[in-house]
């Protein structure tokens, strides 16, 4: 067996398995020799059931761990004897086998590598006395949750249902709901060890072939050990790394992620995990939520607006509130900053260290509750609420407004759907607040140009980040912070389509019979 | 791979626009008061209209010469030699105007609001987004422009609009009283922030061929619009101060602020003004430093392609060396504005530019000479 060295990395190791591809050896005993001796030294949980009784000798080899008992017991074993008949030629036999073996796929091979590869995907194995054949039964055992709502994302009107671990499932999902040949998945395998499957999928004539074009670069350049999960993918493929933005999003809901296809979009599913990776997206489509769609138009461009508000309010909230105690008190209504100095008058600290205390306990306590098991997590909430906010005060660490600001601050940050750009947000307001902290307004209106800067230099897959706002695009200013009726929704995105001048119906839409 | 690596005409349009709106009434109203009085309100008229005619030759002279920035069609109409002299002398004017833009931002915050922060720290912060904005390039610039101008304008005719019962109508009469020579003299303080139009020369390269049509008329028609806004704060501030008392004034438009009123809960809101007005400053500055680098670039020789991340840190030190040392007070540098800047700019931004437009039209007579003798 190969041995690892210490300045090789394991695809090194892996290639060199590979290498050892041999021809099978025609008794079966030493097939099973070598397939041990090669592959896989103290793999207990590697079975070799032997049969001497039938025509011809024969053993059944599997990883007990991965394959299906019931496929084994049920549609394997029984007809395995009556398929095996010593005079049969090779095209004769695997004939046979198709033929009795109830088992949808059925495959032979000659190459002991691939016999190794398909042992560790799930298929059981038959050696047969004399055959420099193996043949290979589909028996994997697929471990998987029920398709159930997602817990993140939960929605009031839409889908209950999300994603679950299992990537077919995941593309049987998509399937479902788009039923056209022109809804496309090729499937990649990613990581040397964990031969991780990943699909890209998107849908023909609509999705730009440009984006599309890249993604598979991109794609194709990711070279890694171990692919366990699909942000570890994203980190690879996205525009840039040291972002605090997120620059394709994931999502665990089917219907966000074929409306995005719809649109033009792509998606990407990897096995072992429910978030399915999803892009181009830009900014302000991170706000949607897809409850949206699914009331008036007005109500989904109020719900819009406000978690925008909310959102604009979590950043700049502390950040304010300590430039103007600090700087600007000027600005504030007289009484309002006679009630401010009031509440500030036995609090010890500056402003910027009362907002960073609280802010910073707020976050620990977040993190806290999230850690937690949940029945544990409860009391953290009232510890952090009851005895840290009421204690503070009375103890003139910090002011009453300050608990205020930081409560408003909490609660508008809990509106961002996307819990991604959630947790980038939560670390700009840190920043912000030590601007404000250091050069009042003049901080802020840097720090705000800088963000804007740096959002506007942002792309995702090469599609401008804060497209329709910079560039300005009006289209498509229909579908972003404002959501118009669905009739009026008929372009398709300058970037994500293949042809935006295309429609998803025609101008005028058929007036229904009531509005004639 | 980037699908947005073009600059729309509405960018061009929005980053000039820009450039207008930020500088004419922060100094320049004093002095025009000195010497126009009751009739500057003519004066400001005068270099509106002034400008917008120079606007419409600055977009001519670019756009004879598509995908070439100044500097580059510079060579290209007087030779390379007196070509990269005169590059490397507007090379000059866009580093002294990027210092006095960063002087700006930088001493009227310190003064207004925060006195006792070192000037370096403003400093250091404007060139550090400078130096990210000339990374990023001068397209994701452009794509910050709209929605910056648009904030810009609308807080202008908002101060407009919310100061307008303070207007006395007295302080503009007697109409016609002063001296018209003095009402033309003053009118050129004006035009000097207007004129900065022919910066355009330095965009316009960026824009795609087939879409300089469009540039062209919204590049004239933006600017107009910002020439008519910033115009109509000028002419204002006469209404409401009276002009004995407004050439006594370092910041007439801060003052212009301090009389608005929003309802009755917030009290001063020229915080809030001026941030916008530095929002809009930081994007002036970073539209200017980023010129500043395709200039030096082109006298380089080098066409295509992003700014080297040395020759940014570079340069960015250039401006911070410059800015900490150079008219680094109000004083020094409002006197430098009205009674030097005022002179050495018009030379760059008319007289040379109207010599270009001469040279060109010569070597386009020449060119169609040379065509009929050939044929």
């Amino acid at each position: 067996m190969a041995e690892f060295t210490d300045n090789k990395r394991i695809t090194d190791y892996t290639s060199q398995l590979e290498t050892l591809s041999s021809a099978i050896p025609v008794h079966v005993q030493d097939a099973v020799k070598q397939l041990k001796a090669s592959y896989f030294q103290h793999v207990d949980d590697l079975f070799v059931r032997y049969d001497n009784t039938g025509s011809a000798p024969s053993a059944l080899v599997y990883i007990h761990t991965i394959v299906n008992s019931n496929i084994l017991e049920r549609d394997l074993l029984p007809y395995l004897n009556q398929a095996i008949e010593h005079e049969d030629t090779d095209r004769e036999l695997f004939d046979r086998l198709k033929q009795c073996i109830p088992i949808g796929q059925i495959k032979q091979t000659t190459d002991m590598a691939q016999v190794a590869y398909m042992l560790l995907q799930g298929e059981a194995v038959l050696f047969i006395e004399g055959e420099t054949n193996a043949y290979l039964f589909q028996t994997k055992l697929v471990y998987q949750r029920a398709i159930e709502e997602p817990s993140t994302e939960p929605s009031t009107s839409g889908a209950k249902e999300g994603f679950n671990e299992s990537l077919d499932t995941n593309v049987a999902l998509l399937r479902q709901r788009i039923r056209t040949p022109l809804f496309k998945n090729k499937k990649y395998t990613i990581g040397n060890l964990t031969q991780t499957r990943v699909v890209v999928a998107y849908i023909e004539s609509v999705a730009n072939p440009a984006i599309i074009e890249e993604l598979e670069k991109r794609i194709g350049t990711v070279e890694l050990d171990a692919l366990q999960s699909s942000h570890q993918l994203l980190e690879f493929i996205q525009d840039r790394q040291y972002s605090l933005f997120p620059l394709m999003a994931k999502t665990e809901r089917t219907d966000r992620i074929v409306h995005h296809l719809l649109n033009g979009g792509f998606a990407i599913i990897v096995d072992g995990t429910p978030f399915t990776i999803y892009g181009p997206i830009n900014f302000l489509e991170l706000l949607h939520a897809p409850d949206d769609y699914n009331f008036s138009a007005w109500a989904g461009t109020f719900f819009r607006m406000l978690r925008f508000t909310a959102m604009l309010i979590s950043i700049f909230m502390p950040s304010l509130y300590v430039a103007l105690s600090s700087f600007h008190p000027d600005l504030l209504p007289t009484f309002l900053t006679y009630s401010i100095i009031a509440g500030r008058e036995r609090v010890p600290f500056p402003s910027i260290v009362e907002v960073l205390l609280m802010e910073g306990t707020f976050e620990i306590l977040r993190e806290a509750g999230i850690r937690l098991p949940k029945i544990v997590g409860s009391t953290i909430s009232i510890v952090g609420a009851l005895v840290i906010g009421e204690s503070a005060v009375s103890a003139g660490i910090i002011s009453p407004q300050m608990v205020i600001i930081v409560s408003i601050t909490a609660i508008c940050s809990f509106t961002i759907p996307n819990y991604s750009l959630g947790i980038g947000l939560r670390v700009i307001r840190f920043i912000f607040i030590l601007l404000a902290g250091f050069l009042g307004f003049f901080g802020i209106v840097f720090g705000m140009m800088f963000l804007y800067l740096h959002l506007t230099g942002l792309k995702s897959v090469g599609a401008p980040y804060l497209t329709p706002v910079a560039p300005f695009r009006r289209k498509e200013m229909r579908d972003t912070l404002l959501r118009y009726p669905a009739p009026k929704l008929n372009s398709y995105s300058e970037y994500l389509a293949e042809d935006s001048s295309r429609l998803r119906f025609p101008d005028s839409p058929q007036t229904p019979p009531n509005r004639k | 791979m980037d699908l947005s690596d073009k600059m729309t005409p509405l960018q061009a349009a929005g980053l000039l626009a820009l450039l207008i709106a930020t500088q004419n009434y922060i100094f320049a109203p004093a002095i025009m008061a000195r010497f126009a009085h009751e009739d500057m309100w003519i004066s400001s008229l005068l270099a509106a209209s002034a400008a917008f005619l120079f606007c419409l030759y600055a977009v001519w002279l670019a756009g004879q010469f598509p995908n070439r920035t100044l500097i580059q069609f510079l060579s290209f109409l007087l030779g390379r030699w007196a070509g990269k002299a005169i590059g490397i002398l507007y090379l000059g004017y866009f580093i002294c105007l990027t210092v006095i833009y960063v002087q700006t931002l930088a001493t009227s915050f310190k003064t207004l609001f925060l006195p006792m922060t070192p000037l370096i720290v403003f400093i250091v912060l404007i060139v550090l987004f400078c130096m990210y904005g000339a990374a990023q390039g001068i397209i994701v610039l452009g794509k910050m422009s709209t929605l910056v101008i648009l904030a810009l304008l609308v807080t202008l005719l908002l101060l407009f609009a919310g100061t307008l019962p303070s207007v006395e109508m007295t302080n503009y009469l007697p109409i016609g009283e002063n001296r018209w020579s003095n009402t033309f003299y003053a009118s050129l303080f004006n035009l000097t922030s207007f004129t900065q139009s022919i910066v355009i020369t330095m965009l316009f390269a960026f824009v795609p061929s087939d879409k300089m049509k469009y540039a062209k008329k919204y590049v004239v028609w933006g600017s107009m619009l910002t020439f008519g806004v910033t115009s109509l704060i000028v002419i204002e501030e006469v209404g409401v101060f009276s002009p004995n008392q407004l050439e006594l004034l370092t910041f007439p438009t801060v003052e212009l602020i301090t009389l608005f009123n929003f309802g009755t809960f917030f009290e001063r809101v020229e915080t809030i003004f001026v941030s916008v007005w530095g929002a809009a400053m930081f994007l002036v500055i970073g539209i200017l430093f980023t010129s500043c680098l395709t200039a030096i670039r082109h006298l380089l020789g080098r066409s295509d392609g992003s700014d080297s991340k040395w020759l940014v840190l570079l340069f960015g030190a250039v401006i911070l060396f410059l800015s900490l040392f150079y008219l680094n007070n109000t004083q020094k540098l409002s006197y430098f504005m009205l009674h030097y800047w005022t002179y050495l700019s018009l030379v760059f931004q008319v007289g040379i530019p109207l010599l270009l437009g001469l040279a060109c039209l010569i070597a386009r007579r020449r060119m169609s000479y040379a065509d009929n003798a050939n044929a």
